[in-house]
This record gives C-alpha cells, structure tokens and sequence, in this order.
C-alpha cells in the first residue's frame, strides 16, 4: 500500500511546466526526502499533492484518495507544513493549538505538551511576534499532534539554525514508525540520517526514487591507479558523474569519478575494460556528495528525459 | 464546529465588530436627534464610515479564510466547506444585521412608532435586503480576491466599467417605461445572481478562483446588453399585459374649444419641432381605483390615409374618479403638425398604466396630541417649533414604507383651522385632496433608517375659494387639530396597457413655445 502515489501528474503554468509526467510512489510508513536544486518543482508537486493547486494532466493519491478531492475529512490524518505558508499570525501559540484540537478526533493532548515542551514554545506569545524557526515548531506541532497518518514537510528547516533543526528534527522522529512522511527539502546531511527513501527532482521530473540504502551501495567515489599513466577514454560510461583523469604531472596514473551503480565485481570490470589493469578504490557517499554530483552532472539537454539515474 | 469557527472570528474581528457597532449607536443617535448634531457638516460622515465597515468586515471575515491562493494554511485542516460557509454566514448576521436591527427597533420607537409584533416581519424583511444587496455581492467578491486592497480595486474596476458603460450612447434607443426597465432589471438579477451563488459555492467546494471569476465577470460583461430589452415591445408587453375585459377607466378628449367643441394645444419650438398636447379626461367605473401613469404612445390618424405615431413616452400622474384629468403631449415634426390641422385626425391612445385598488375612506379624529392612521403609521402635533424648520400640520412617521397608494382628503365644513383675519368662515362642501405614494418595488423600503416620515399637506380647496381680503389669491387648505381627516389607502393590484380610441383631436389652438404638459 503506497501512501502517496502519483500517475503521470503535470503541472504547467503557462508554458513552462513545474511538474512533468511524474510517477512517484511513497510506501507507507517510509520517511521520503525529495531533493532537488530549486525550481526542481518540489513544492509545486507537494502543492499538487495537497490539493491547493490542481494538475494540469494525471492525478495523485494520497492514503487512497484522489488528491484532487482533497479536504474535509481526507484531511484529518493528513499533516502538511510548509516554509511559505500563511500562517493565521493573530493567534497565540495556545489559541492556535486550542483552534485546530476540535478538528482532529485523533488529536493528543500529551503529544501536544511534549512537543510544546520541546520546541520550547512560548503559549501566550502571538504567532506573528516569533522568529521564524518557532513559528515552523508551532505549525509542526499542530501537524503533530494529532498523529498523522501521513505527514508533507515542505522545506520545513530551510534557513533555520542548526539547534531549531534538531528539535524540528527530534519532533519528526517522536511520530516515527507510526507515519509516512514526505519531506522535501535542501538539507541534506540531516535528511541523510533520518530519510529512509529519497528522491531527485529536477525540471519537474523525478530523476531518482529509491530507498536510501540502495543509494549508499549504488553511489561511491571511484579512484584507480595504474601501473602506467592513463590514457583518457574515448567514451566514459554512463554509470560514471565527474570522471576526472590525471594524464600528466606528478599523478598522471590516476583517475576518479563517481559510480552510479556500484557493484565491486562489475565496476571493476567495468574499469578494467577501459584502463585495462587497474586498481579499483571505492569508498562511500554521503548523501550531500550524491546529490552534488548529480546536480553538477548537469541537467538533461534532452528534453524528452535525460538521465534516469536509476 | 461551525461555532467553534465562528468564536474563533468573533476573537479575530473583535476591532471590526467594535467600531461597528458604535458607530451604528453613534448613527442611531444622529438620526433620532436630527438637530441635536453639533457638527452639523459631518452629518454624512456617519453612513459613510457605516457602510464602509459593514464592507470592511464582511470581507475581512470571509478572507480570514482566504480562498484564493496557494499559500494559505486552512485549506490544508480538515475544514467542511459548508460548516466554514455556515459559519460565516452567522457571523455576518451576528455582527452585521443583528446591531442594524437593534438600531432600527431603537429608531422606530423613538419616531413614536408603537413596537409590536406587526412589525417583526418588516424588520426582518429589511435584514434579508441588507444581507442581500449589500453583504451578499460583497461577499462574492471577496471569495475571489486575495485582499482587502484588491477587493476594492475590483470594486473601483467594477465602477469605472459602469461609468464606461454609461458613456455609451443610450439616448439613441428608444425611450422605455418603468414597467421595461424593471423586465431588464429582472432579467439583469437572473444573469448576475446565479453567476454570484455559482462563484460563492464553487469558490469554497472547490477553491479554484478562476471558473469563479470567468463567470461573475461574464456575468457583469452581460449587464449592459440587457439595457436595450428595455425599450423592445417584448418587455413592455412582458410589463404590462393587455388588460382583458373592460379596462378600469374610459377616455375621451375634453371638449375644452369654444361651443363645446374639441381642440388641442400646439406650441412650435424653433421651425423643425411642435409639440401637441391632448386634453384627455376619465370616467372610472369604480371609483375605489386609481390609475397610476407610467407611458403612453398617441396615434393620430386622418384623411388620404394620413398617419402618424408618436414614440412610447413616460408619464407619472394619476387618474382617479376625483380627479380624472389629464393631458398627453408630444413632439412632431413641424411639418406634420402643419399636415394634423389638415387632416381632420382622430387619435387612439395607448397607456400603460398601474392600478391601485383603493380600501374604505376612514375618518380620522385629528384632535389627540398624536393620532393613528390605520395601516400606515403616527401622526403627532408639534409641540414647539422644532429646530430651525416650522412645521405645518402634524408631523407623520411610518415603519419601512408608506402604502403603495394613499389619499387624503378633508372638508371644507370641517375646518378647524384659525381664520385669517378678515376671512369668513369656509363654506361647506369643498374638499383638498392629497395623493402619497409608496414603492411597489421591495417588500420594505431599502433603507437602514425604518421610519418614513411625510406630512399631510394639501394643495388647495376644490372648487377654489377664493381669499376676500385678496381676489387673486385662493384660500389655503390646511390639516388643523382637531380637523377630521379622510383616509384611504390601497395597494398596486397590478400593471398592465389598454388601447383607447379617442375619436377627433378636434382643432388645432397655437400657443406660443411649448405648451405646459400639465396636467389641467
């Protein structure tokens, strides 16, 4: 069962199209990270998914229901948090909570107090006379709090500061297990430790979805050194981001790049194919040095797909 | 939750609501003390900044929960629109119409007039219009606006269209009567109210602004094209139906010539145009109507096949069995009017008219300090000079609207007014009629004040009596205390036209310039 599932889902303002043909599927239960340079139309799909735009072609569901028809009682298991809403600024921290408690039957007034208790929110202070990042724990608390089923994180730590991304961070994690989460967002070191399946948007299309121990074992920096100096390749695998290849100088036996689909036994393979005996040095990517490799890997020229990176 | 909502926008709009409301105290204290207003150059200030904040809130409370947009916060809760639309609606009845109708139960008393039961279908009649004319379209605008600013600029934009509008040249259609311009101005509601409940409930089921503004703009695109539907013969029948069976009153020209015989009036303006005036009188079968002129369009017709045929023209008077005269001008060229004195014409004259049934004259003992007028409202002598105005008669007030029609009448015998020095008393049997008319239009008079105030003057004696102590003048007639007064008032029975043949317009009698359409 897939909590969140798109079908060819466009999207196009005008002439340019934000979302395209774009297939995703989010399991249940899953922490998804969607990741992509801006204007990648991250938000614009998470827009689409929460039904505050409507698509110009396909359609998406969301826990079974058709994200166009999204609102009401669909809404009740559904937690949506994004850096760019509107947020009703005239509340209080306690009228805004005490507001949306009878909306939600599930609602949890304990969970309530410990995340007010750890984010360290203010109840009498007005919304509007808070920073930022306290005002992004208030709108998570009450996306909380009512134990989604589902919960849509639109760039949620985006220019927050390390500390106030920890208790955002630690907040997410009290509701792990129990819910799916779709976050998109830049930060990718905390999204490293917390996503369990990400994925690459860019140019309205999802480049890659799969889960994130799939993309360890897939990405790893490549370095070979032979016993001879290397000759550069007349073609380069399309596995290999950022090949590099040192032909003079002091380390003109060396070459590196970054393989997409590791596997020891065929990259080296692989490798040998092309330098012929080399030595293979493979170590592993973080998932900041994944995704700025696949974003320097520069954006397809070919506008009917490009890369898969799959 | 609608009350839930509902408390939450209560909290939210509780400045709104407040200024509101004292400035509807503010505006019930202007207006039960009419001279009681020092500063009198800002009397219009208080309407003013009351129906600038009956705006204000309604619109800031339905954009509290802003529908257009993809960065709002609620449309991602589990609100149920018709619970939200509920919950609006009770807030706009709760801070706008429910201050307006103490305000109004305030105004109604302190005019005099006895609060009661009778008159809570009137108040509540005056709520709906409000909530209707008022709130309702601003409401609309404000589900497909972002803001307060851009609602006004759609609002600035919807007026700077209706001056555009009216800078188009209207005046070469043909002339249109009442009856057709209230066909287009049904025909307008049908276009614009269906286009305005589409975009309210299309903007908080689906919350998708530009289906709802393609409409209510297609809809305010289409209001001038109904303006000509006014003039056309289809909305003039659609007005006024041909009266089947005998028509209320019969016409015939007044022998008004030397001898007894027939004429009309033509004055010559310049050497292109002529206006010709008919003097016509009715004779009325029951002589509880009144017929309420509102066109009339005059063929002539003569020798050799000679014809003519005057546009359809307005005309507001009145023909009662007390009063049955009345003439019918119009313009013609020059040259035809030449041709019409020739022509031994006779004309036939088509009317559209109202029709107002009359109930039964009441006598209304005038000597109590304040007297009822059954059906209508209180009447009460001044005191004192009121202010800087002297009144004359009493003064009289009436909730939400005066009858459709209403005639007044004393008697001569009956005076109690003081005599002019010199002056004998009145003789007997001479009467001063009055006519007052109320709208036929709304249910109740669209007007947040409820109380209609009007006087009971009288033009003069009929037959005249003339002054001793001056020939050239007549003696004015008047309501004094104490003078019984004849009431009866009626009700618009319906509108309809009739085809009247007049027989021969008889000679022509020229007058200088334009003859006085008056009535005789």
């Amino acid at each position: 069962m897939h909590a969140i599932e798109t079908f060819a889902l466009t999207k196009r303002f005008r002439r340019v199209a934000a979302v395209r043909e774009l297939n995703l599927e989010v399991g249940e239960g899953s922490v998804y990270a969607l990741m992509g340079p801006n204007g990648a139309g991250k938000t614009t799909l998470i827009k689409l998914l929460m039904n505050l735009i409507s698509p110009t072609a396909g359609r998406a569901m969301m826990l079974g229901s058709n994200a166009s028809q999204l609102q009401g009682k669909g809404l009740e298991t559904i937690g949506y948090v994004s850096e760019n809403q509107k947020l009703p600024d005239w509340m209080t921290v306690e009228s805004f909570l005490s507001y949306w408690r009878p909306f939600y039957p599930k609602w949890d007034r304990a969970l309530e107090q410990r995340l007010v208790k750890r984010f360290n929110l203010p109840r009498k202070q007005k919304l509007k006379h808070l920073s930022r990042g306290m005002r992004m724990k208030a709108a998570l608390t009450s996306a909380l709090a009512f134990h989604p089923r589902l919960i849509v994180l639109d760039e949620p730590l985006s220019g927050l500061d390390p500390l106030v991304r920890d208790d955002l961070m630690e907040g997410l994690a009290e509701l792990a297990g129990e819910t799916t989460v779709l976050l998109s967002s830049h930060d990718l070191a905390e999204i490293d430790s917390f996503a369990s399946h990400v994925g690459y948007m860019d140019e309205g299309r999802l480049l890659l979805s799969e889960p994130m121990t799939s993309v360890r074992e897939r990405f790893r920096k490549i370095e070979i050194a032979g016993d001879a100096p290397l000759e550069s390749p007349a073609t380069v695998p399309a596995e290999w981001l950022q090949f590099t290849i040192n032909t003079s100088g002091a380390n003109a036996d060396g070459a590196r790049w970054i393989e997409t689909g590791y596997d020891a036994v065929r990259s080296l393979a692989r490798a040998r194919e092309v330098f012929g005996a080399v030595e293979l040095r493979a170590s592993a990517m973080t998932l900041r040095e994944v995704f700025l490799a696949l974003a320097r890997a520069g954006r397809p020229a070919d506008a009917n797909g490009g890369p898969q990176w799959k | 939750m609608i009350l839930h909502i509902l408390r939450k926008d209560l909290r939210r709009h509780c400045w709104e609501i407040g200024s509101f409301v004292l400035v509807c105290a503010v505006w019930t204290w202007q207006t039960s003390h009419p001279y009681g207003w020092v500063w009198m150059h800002q009397r219009q200030l208080v309407p003013i900044l009351l129906f600038a904040l009956w705006f204000i809130l309604a619109v800031r409370a339905v954009q509290g929960e802003c529908l257009v947009g993809d960065r709002e916060f609620w449309p991602t809760r589990p609100y149920r629109w018709p619970e939200l639309l509920a919950a609006k609606k009770l807030l706009l009845i709760l801070c706008l119409n429910v201050p307006l109708l103490i305000t109004e139960i305030v105004l109604l008393s302190s005019a005099g007039i006895p609060l009661s039961w009778a008159l809570a279908p009137g108040l509540l009649l005056l709520q709906l219009e409000f909530a209707f004319f008022l709130t309702f379209p601003a409401w609309v605008l404000a589900t497909v606006t972002e803001t307060l600013v851009q609602w006004v600029l759609t609002i600035v934009g919807i007026a700077l269209f209706a001056v555009l509008v009216s800078w188009l040249p209207w005046n070469l259609l043909p002339p249109t009567l009442a009856g057709g311009e209230n066909v287009t101005t049904i025909l307008m509601a049908a276009i614009v109210i269906p286009a305005m409940v589409f975009a309210l409930l299309w903007q908080y089921a689906r919350r998708r602004v530009w289906p709802a503004r393609l409409v209510l703009g297609a809809a305010i695109l289409a209001v001038p094209l109904m303006i000509p539907i006014a003039s056309t013969t289809l909305a003039r029948s659609i007005a006024y139906p041909r009266v089947t069976g005998e028509p209320p009153m019969r016409l015939s020209i007044v022998a008004s010539g030397p001898d007894g015989t027939r004429e009309y009036t033509r004055g010559d303006i310049g050497v292109t145009q002529s206006v010709i005036t008919i003097p016509v009188a009715a004779n009325f079968a029951d002589s509880n109507s009144i017929v309420g002129l509102e066109g009339y369009r005059v063929t002539l017709t003569g020798d050799n096949g000679w014809r003519w045929q005057s546009p359809w023209l307005n005309h507001a008077g009145q023909l009662t069995s007390d009063w049955p005269g009345v003439s019918f001008g119009f313009n013609m060229p020059f040259e035809l009017a030449n041709q019409l004195a020739q022509a031994h014409a006779s004309a036939r004259l088509e009317l559209a008219f109202g029709v107002y049934r009359m109930g039964k004259a009441q006598r209304i003992d005038t000597a109590a300090q304040s007297f009822t007028l059954p059906g209508v409202g209180v009447c009460s002598w001044p005191q004192q000079e009121s202010g800087a105005i002297w009144v004359t008669g009493p003064a009289c007030v009436a909730p939400f609207r005066l009858p459709g029609a209403m005639v007044e009448e004393i008697q001569s015998g009956d005076n109690t007014c003081p005599l002019d020095d010199g002056e004998p008393p009145l003789p007997a049997n001479h009467r001063a009629i009055s006519f007052q008319y109320g709208g036929d239009d709304l249910p109740v008079d669209f007007d947040p004040n409820p109380v209609r105030s009007f006087n009971l003057w009288f033009n003069g004696w009929e037959p005249v009596i003339p002054s001793v102590q001056n020939s050239k003048i007549n003696r004015v007639a008047a309501l004094c205390r104490g003078t019984p007064l004849i009431l009866r008032t009626g009700a618009m029975s319906g509108k309809m036209s009739a085809a009247f043949n007049l027989g021969s317009v008889g000679t022509e009698k020229r007058v200088a310039g334009d003859p006085d359409r008056a009535d005789p």
